[in-house]
């Protein structure tokens, strides 16, 4: 009965009024994550099948090559999970690589394990500091004993398909502009808990299909920490990782300024553990957001500065990323607002109708990502969760967002975040950076 | 002899008597490379040193001489030196400077021969059994209550037992010494106490070892160890030596930012440490330390070396008892009544009749022993042991001559070989043993060798003593 005013109502109002009220969703989300996301795919693909013997060139010439590959996993606390690290390292196609772990001064039996590791030749060099130096740290004392050609950064909680480091490879043979190649991550734990299953449905968007997108038009802006894969000589020139929160966006605008290109491989598949509740989801993502913020905003302002090494992408990359993340974020804010003065009395009209818009699209985007996904008979139970995805990030990741934002612009509480060493922190902090 | 004639006792490479206070003594220079069974003849014996090596061996080689009336003589080491410390210091009952000073030990010598002549001589015991009997007979009859391991660096462990250690093979084996001191343990004859502990060679035992840290690649032990210094401002993380400038007075300086470190903890940090290996050029923070033998040059990581504990010893009352009544020989395991074989005493006796009557050629005692007879008796079973003997006793019996005759003390088997050359009684004895250890594995199926020999040729005096023994050992338990 309810649907059938709503209905009515609509069909009454007329596609005037339609677009009148639902301007945000048809302008930026429709256009943007719909038509523009889906229609690049479809190219992206067309341009793999042109490109074929290109393709298949690269993989003989790394095959010919065979190059030294330095897989570097830092961490703290990360013991638990190195061990099924080794063995999925050991199943890889490619296997002419070394495996270097830096344990970040853990106070678990990460040293312990590391150590027993190496000594049976799992782990072919294993570091240990005594005191907490920060992700790039680790980062950064791999990168200095790695001897490998590439480098390849894994999170000790992922696991790989077995040909991930070969498909991450090959990019570097078919372009060699490119400097960095970031792995396609999916959700572990989705049948954890609600929160990981909406994050299982968010990272097949965002990641699998939002950087293929952003890989194609040349936009690409962040390699996952999780599983990205480097030039080493690059790293080496660039001094490799700065302090974080958000590093891995950081060595991504590093690498792009520096005029080389970053591709996003969605063969490369790993799988990454998310978190499991919505409190520890909120502290993530709040990281996540605020770094935004820090990097884009204030560390690398500098691409919208017409020097001499201004590059016009590099400046789109981040009015895309600033624009999307921070901007829309506070149009939606003025949306809700919008409809809250203008059109309180038609709110319940408006509401069940947005939701049924974001839905269509939402099961639109899941219909085509089945078509490109691997293992698309395990994604199915995921179909039931789509209608939660409107609260999920409509609301919940749009506030979080908000909130992360504001409290960076004004409180700079990045350099709080325990994630960092107080030590690091203090001293990004004095220095501005 | 005088003592005069000191000078003749020293350059002779004889045992010289040498009287004085009504005792006998026998004087022997550290040279001396001789036979030492005649020295049961004299009340105790001085060994001149010229050379704490030669003396040494000649020492132990004295102490080795398992028979009552040799290796526990009271025995004196003529030097002007005092050899308290000298590895063998445990093994002589004193030192004298010079031959007048062996008239204030007369008293003393004829103390400890008293207790030596309580004790009964060890006769017709098993080799390794008989050296552990020495052991404890020599530190009882010394009264030394705690029997504790020397340090020595020539013992293969680098700790030995006096008396022990040497019947053991010093300095090229020791090891089963340390065994027979865990079965004794085990009988209660003794009890051990902590001593020392220390790390052996997987390979031989040996207790010389040289550590070093090497490479976990090469194996080189060519590393530079560096500090990995953190710039907290870059997160830049290298060894310290890429952050110092060539001015060494110069604060370090980053290699990323270029940012002076002045002030650790503040701008800088020192997580951790990491080796770099000249030789393959690796990198590592957990290099492998490594043990190399100095006796037999193996080389072996030092989770693979052998931990061993050294105790100390101390005699249990029933261990006293054991050494003063003999028990030792009552503990040997009944005589079987076992076909063509004789009893142990009509044996001994018919033995002793037959070299008394000096017939001419050479007498051979060949004593066949059993590694483990309670392996074989397990796997035979009771009902077929009897069997089982009577068939060594007739293949025993066919490698003989008539007059020869054979008896069983399990674990042992005793038979003769009379007027026969060495060579031929060595060649019958080593071929009965094969025959005997070729029927124990085609039957039992046990893979190795399990029984040993000696072939010993029986003369006056080794009959003299082994008769002593059989007075003095208590008849058979009814």
């Amino acid at each position: 009965m309810i649907l059938e005013d709503i209905y009515r109502f609509w069909i009454e109002a007329g596609w005037e009024k339609a677009v009148r009220v639902f301007w945000y969703f048809i302008v930026f989300e429709l256009v943007r994550y719909v038509v523009v996301d889906y229609f690049v795919v479809i190219i992206h693909f067309l341009d793999r099948f042109i490109n074929r013997k290109k393709w298949q060139m690269a993989y003989q010439q790394l095959h010919a090559e065979q190059p030294l590959i330095s897989v570097i996993v830092p961490g703290k606390n990360e013991g638990k999970h190195l061990f099924k690290l080794t063995r999925s390292l050991a199943e890889q196609t490619y296997q002419n690589f070394e495996l270097i772990v830096v344990d970040d001064g853990s106070d678990d039996q990460t040293r312990i394990i590391g150590r027993d590791l190496e000594s049976i030749g799992l782990i072919d060099l294993f570091i240990s500091n005594d005191v907490r130096g920060g992700k790039a740290s680790g980062a950064n004392i791999a990168l200095h004993f790695a001897k490998g050609k590439y480098i390849v950064h894994f999170d000790a909680d992922c696991s790989f398909d077995n040909d991930a480091i070969e498909k991450s490879l090959l990019p570097f043979y078919y372009d060699p502009r490119i400097a960095a190649v970031g792995g396609n991550l999916e959700v572990r734990n989705d049948r954890e808990s609600l929160a990981t299953t909406l994050q299982a449905i968010e990272y097949l968007k965002v990641i699998l299909v939002g950087r293929m997108v952003t890989s194609y038009l040349n936009i690409y802006r962040i390699i996952s920490g999780a599983f990205g894969t480097f030039r080493t000589d690059v790293l080496k020139r660039l001094g490799g990782w700065d302090i974080g929160p958000g590093l891995d966006g950081d060595i991504t605008v590093k690498i792009r300024k520096l005029g080389y290109r970053v591709h996003f491989e969605p063969t490369a598949n790993g799988l990454t553990s998310v978190p499991n509740s919505f409190r520890k989801l909120t502290k993530q993502r709040l990281r996540w957001d605020k770094s935004i913020i820090r990097f884009r905003l204030r560390k690398h302002r500098d691409v919208f500065y017409p020097n001499a090494h201004f590059r016009f992408i590099n400046m789109f990359s981040s009015l895309e990323n600033i624009g999307y993340n921070l901007i829309l974020n506070l149009k939606w804010l003025i949306y809700i607002f919008d409809m809250v003065i203008n059109f309180h009395h038609l709110l319940m009209y408006i509401i069940p109708a947005n939701i049924l818009l974001y839905t269509l699209a939402n099961y639109f985007q899941f219909f085509a990502i089945m078509l490109i996904v691997r293992n698309p008979q395990d994604k199915h139970r995921l179909f039931w969760y789509i209608p939660a995805m409107v609260f999920y990030t409509g609301y919940y990741l749009r506030i979080v967002r908000f909130i992360a934002h504001f409290k960076e612009l004004f409180l700079r509480e990045s350099y709080k975040d325990p994630w960092n060493p107080l030590k690091s922190s203090m001293k990004a902090k004095a220095m501005k950076i | 002899m005088n003592p005069q004639s000191e000078e003749n006792l020293v350059l002779q490479n004889t045992i010289t008597p040498f009287n004085q206070s009504g005792l006998t003594f026998a004087v022997i220079p550290d040279t001396y490379l001789g036979s030492l069974s005649d020295l049961y003849r004299y009340d105790a014996i001085v060994v001149r040193c010229t050379s704490l090596m030669l003396t040494r061996q000649l020492i132990l080689s004295i102490r080795s001489v398992v028979r009552n009336n040799v290796f526990l003589k009271p025995l004196y080491l003529l030097s002007s030196h005092n050899h308290g410390t000298a590895t063998f210091s445990l093994l002589i009952d004193g030192v004298v400077r010079d031959f007048q000073d062996l008239s204030t030990l007369t008293r003393n010598i004829s103390s400890l021969n008293d207790q030596v002549s309580q004790i009964r001589p060890m006769i017709g015991i098993e080799k390794e059994k008989s050296s552990l009997i020495a052991f404890l007979v020599f530190n009882h009859s010394r009264q030394i209550k705690k029997m504790e391991p020397v340090p020595d660096r020539e013992s293969k462990m680098g700790f030995y037992y006096p008396i022990l250690s040497k019947i053991d093979s010093i300095g090229t084996g020791g090891r089963s010494s340390f065994d027979l001191l865990d079965q004794a343990e085990k009988e209660g004859l003794i009890t051990g106490q902590f001593s020392h502990s220390g790390y052996l060679c997987s390979e031989c035992l040996g207790g010389f070892l040289q550590y070093r840290e090497v490479c976990p690649g090469c194996q080189s032990s060519d590393l530079r160890t560096e500090e990995l210094v953190h710039h907290f401002r870059c997160a830049h993380v290298a060894p310290k030596s890429e952050f110092s400038r060539s001015n060494p007075s110069q604060p370090l300086q980053c290699p990323k930012c270029h940012h002076q470190l002045k002030h650790i903890g503040v701008d800088f940090d020192k997580p951790s440490s990491i080796h770099h290996c000249q030789q393959c050029h690796g990198d590592f923070q957990n290099y492998w330390v490594k043990a190399k033998c100095l006796d037999c040059g193996h080389d072996q990581k030092v989770e693979y070396l052998v931990k061993k504990i050294f105790k100390e010893y101390e005699l249990t009352e029933y261990g006293r008892e054991w050494i003063e009544e003999g028990q030792y020989f009552t503990n040997q395991i009944k005589n079987k009544m076992v076909a063509d074989s004789m009893t142990w005493d009509a044996f001994v006796q018919s033995v002793g009749f037959h070299v008394s009557e000096g017939k001419r050629g050479r007498n051979f005692l060949v004593t066949v022993s059993f590694d483990n007879y309670a392996e074989v008796a397990g796997q035979i079973g009771k009902e077929n042991e009897l069997r089982f003997l009577e068939e060594i006793m007739q293949m025993i019996k066919a490698s003989q001559h008539t007059a020869d005759i054979r008896t069983v003390k399990v674990p042992h088997i005793y038979f003769t070989l009379f007027s026969i050359e060495e060579d031929e009684a060595e060649a019958i004895a080593r071929r009965t043993v094969f025959l005997i250890n070729h029927l124990i594995r085609d039957n039992l199926g046990i893979g190795r060798n399990v029984i040993r020999y000696t072939c010993e040729e029986l003369t006056h005096s080794y009959l003299q003593a082994w008769n002593q023994a059989l007075t003095m050992t208590k008849p058979e338990a009814k």
